[in-house]
């Protein structure tokens, strides 16, 4: 493959030789014409001085005279051979050329000039006082023409080549106005192309056309840019959703494990203490009454179990059945508190309520709203010591305008890592096995579904020792998309 | 003879063949070079010469304008002055040739070609004083009459017909004759007038 320049310089070396021989071929057709013309001329001129000169000769048949006057031809060595004859067709006197070799032609050519092989062949009439008397012929060769055409020859070989040549040193020189741009843009691709580095950028210089493509070319790596940064992105966001789909996944099978888990501590003391009422029929009535209600409380906690896991996979399904109604929240706080003070009493604690009476009225499912109330309330109780103190509040939120519910209590309160844990699924304060205290561990986190379904926010706030306060606030407007879940 | 334009050129040639044919008979002889007796056909070859002479003479212009026509006068008798009479009538250089056996040597001025034969030896001085300074061509073809003041004198050498100029005696008559007769011509005496 030959290179930009190469092909120049050959595009170049084509057409100033096409051009050369052209001028070249014009010209010596030009010259030869003029040559040729001047050659004529020339031997006509000598045919009438010889001619004219051997009139008397002719008048007075002198064929010596003749002859002597022809042999005045020898000055011209182009001449081969010469002739005269009388007007009737005689030859009279002939001249054998310089070598003596000339065979002179028995009888006149005809008048004229013709260009045969090598000769010229001129014949005139020779007049006295306007009578034909004679006619000479005169055969000249073409060896100054062969000169000239051998020296045409070389000449214009050797023009040629010069321009050739010059032209060629010019091109070589010129032509990195047009090969240089483009041999930077092909250096810069292929650097590009090597180094995959597409911040580089193509000068513009050169021809129109180069300069054209340069920008072009910046305009492709322009978009390639953009192109690796949208999948730079893209690229990003989909390991971002990768990591979050394995993390679901992992929460899953964490889900799933913790569930059998819950679900076989009741069952395991169920099936014990029914094996060991079939095994012991007699035992007595007071320890097997014991053991009966042992059975139905786990079987409580094993039915409530159930139906945390039913509330949470309908709201995260998106089965969920929300009757949404107006909603008087004092009204479903004041519900909640009564459910939750018989309770309270048992365990020495005192139930404080400041509830506002004017606040203005949300449209939700009043049981999912009661059931976060009733959570909250009963989570409260169950984490205060006796002789502690609930407190639950309702305020106005302002930006978004809505409602908020605090429930505060003086419990251990609960340290500042687990705060965050706290919303998720069966997650609990101390281990569950051992707590006395009851609870599924799902109640936080269906709360949190019922709050998020309407596009609220549920937080906790706590010091260890001093208690904590659980608040969640639901705005008045619903925004668009809550109601679709949290997707967590 | 006939003296009609038509069969000129027929004749001529004709005149032409003869001398040819003279010419070759000539050169069969292979004798030495000598002035030598008369010859068959010789005034024949004698008469087509002078004509010839005609053609390179130039005369002064005017003093040939005889009426668009040149008269060759002859002097004196000649052996055979027939040949010369055939060629009354000719045309030459778009004039008409007359052929005149002079009887009156005065004469002789209102000639342009003036042949003094032989016979004439005598009295040759006084006949040349007769045309003196007059544009006359004077013709002869007897031994010594070049130099006597004969302008153009014929004579014979190896069998065949040849001619001397004086050249001095043409200048002086205002006579330019052709370098190519001069050429030609066997001996020039005198220096030949250059000029118009």
């Amino acid at each position: 493959m030959r290179t930009l320049k190469q092909e120049l310089i050959l595009v170049n070396i084509a057409a100033t030789g096409a051009a050369l021989l052209v001028a070249v071929a014009l010209l010596f057709s030009a010259e030869l014409r003029t040559w040729k013309e001047a050659m004529v001329r020339d031997i006509s001129i000598k045919a009438d001085i010889i001619g004219s000169q051997c009139t008397a000769a002719l008048t007075f048949n002198a064929t010596k005279d003749a002859e002597e006057i022809l042999r005045t031809l020898q000055a011209d060595e182009q001449i081969e051979h010469a002739a005269v004859y009388t007007a009737d067709g005689m030859i009279f006197a002939a001249y054998p050329g310089r070598s003596g070799q000339g065979q002179v032609p028995k009888s006149p050519p005809a008048e004229g000039h013709y260009f045969t092989t090598g000769h010229l062949d001129l014949t005139r009439p020779i007049f006295l006082h306007e009578e034909k008397i004679g006619v000479i012929a005169i055969r000249a060769n073409l060896d100054q023409l062969r000169t000239l055409l051998l020296q045409y020859g070389f000449g214009s070989t050797l023009v040629l080549l010069l321009a050739l040549t010059a032209s060629s040193v010019l091109l070589s020189r010129l032509q990195r106005t047009v090969t240089e741009p483009v041999t930077d843009l092909v250096l810069l691709m292929e650097t590009i192309s090597r180094d995959k580095d597409y911040a580089q950028r193509a000068r513009g210089r050169g021809p129109k056309e180069l300069v054209s493509l340069a920008g072009s070319f910046n305009e492709m790596l322009t978009a390639i840019q953009s192109r690796d940064h949208e999948l730079e992105r893209s690229l990003a966001a989909l390991k971002k959703a990768y990591g979050k789909l394995e993390d679901l996944d992992r929460l899953k099978s964490a889900f799933i494990s913790t569930v059998s888990h819950e679900l076989r501590t009741p069952i395991t003391s169920i099936k014990a203490f029914v094996e060991l009422l079939l095994i012991k029929p007699d035992m007595r009535e007071n320890r097997k009454a014991r053991l009966l209600e042992t059975i139905n409380s786990e079987t409580d906690r094993l039915s409530r179990l159930i139906g945390d896991l039913l509330d949470l996979s309908r709201i995260e399904s998106g089965v969920m059945l929300w009757r949404d109604q107006s909603v008087i929240l004092a009204e479903v706080v004041r519900s909640a508190v009564n459910g939750i003070i018989p309770l309270a009493k048992v365990k020495g604690i005192k139930i404080e309520e400041t509830v506002e009476d004017g606040l203005p009225t949300l449209h939700a499912d009043r049981d999912r709203i009661m059931q976060v109330v009733m959570n909250l309330l009963s989570n409260a109780v169950k984490f205060t010591q006796p002789d502690g103190r609930i407190t639950i509040s309702t305020t106005r939120t302002a930006s978004p305008s809505g409602i908020a519910v605090s429930v505060a209590d003086t419990g251990p309160g609960i340290p500042h890592d687990d705060l965050s844990l706290i919303f998720e699924r069966f997650h609990r304060s101390g281990d569950v096995l051992t707590s006395a205290i009851e609870g599924t561990g799902l109640g936080l986190s269906i709360s949190r579904e019922i709050i998020e379904h309407y596009g609220g926010r549920i937080w906790a706030a706590s010091e260890v020792g001093k208690g904590s306060v659980f608040t969640f606030s639901i705005p008045l407007k619903r925004p668009f998309g809550s109601h679709q879940g949290s997707g967590q | 003879m006939y003296f009609s334009a038509a069969p000129y050129r027929r004749r001529l040639a004709a005149l032409a063949a003869l001398f040819l044919i003279i010419c070759l008979v000539q050169r069969e002889d292979g004798f030495a070079a000598e002035r030598s007796a008369p010859l068959s056909g010789e005034y024949q070859v004698k008469a087509a010469f002078v004509y010839n002479f005609i053609k390179f003479v130039t005369w002064p212009s005017g003093e040939a304008s005889t009426g668009g026509a040149v008269r060759l006068c002859i002097l004196g008798d000649l052996p055979d002055a027939a040949p010369f009479f055939d060629l009354n009538g000719q045309e030459i250089m778009g004039k008409r040739l007359h052929i005149v056996q002079l009887r009156e040597p005065q004469e002789a001025r209102t000639c342009q070609i003036l042949f003094l034969s032989s016979s004439l030896s005598r009295r040759l001085p006084e006949n040349l004083e007769l045309v003196r300074g007059s544009p006359v061509l004077t013709v002869g073809d007897t031994d010594g009459y070049a130099q006597r003041g004969v302008m153009i004198n014929m004579y014979i050498e190896n069998k065949r017909v040849r001619f001397e100029i004086n050249a001095e005696t043409a200048g002086q008559a205002g006579l330019r004759i052709s370098t190519k007769l001069l050429s030609l011509a066997g001996t020039v005496h005198g220096t030949p007038r250059t000029g118009k």
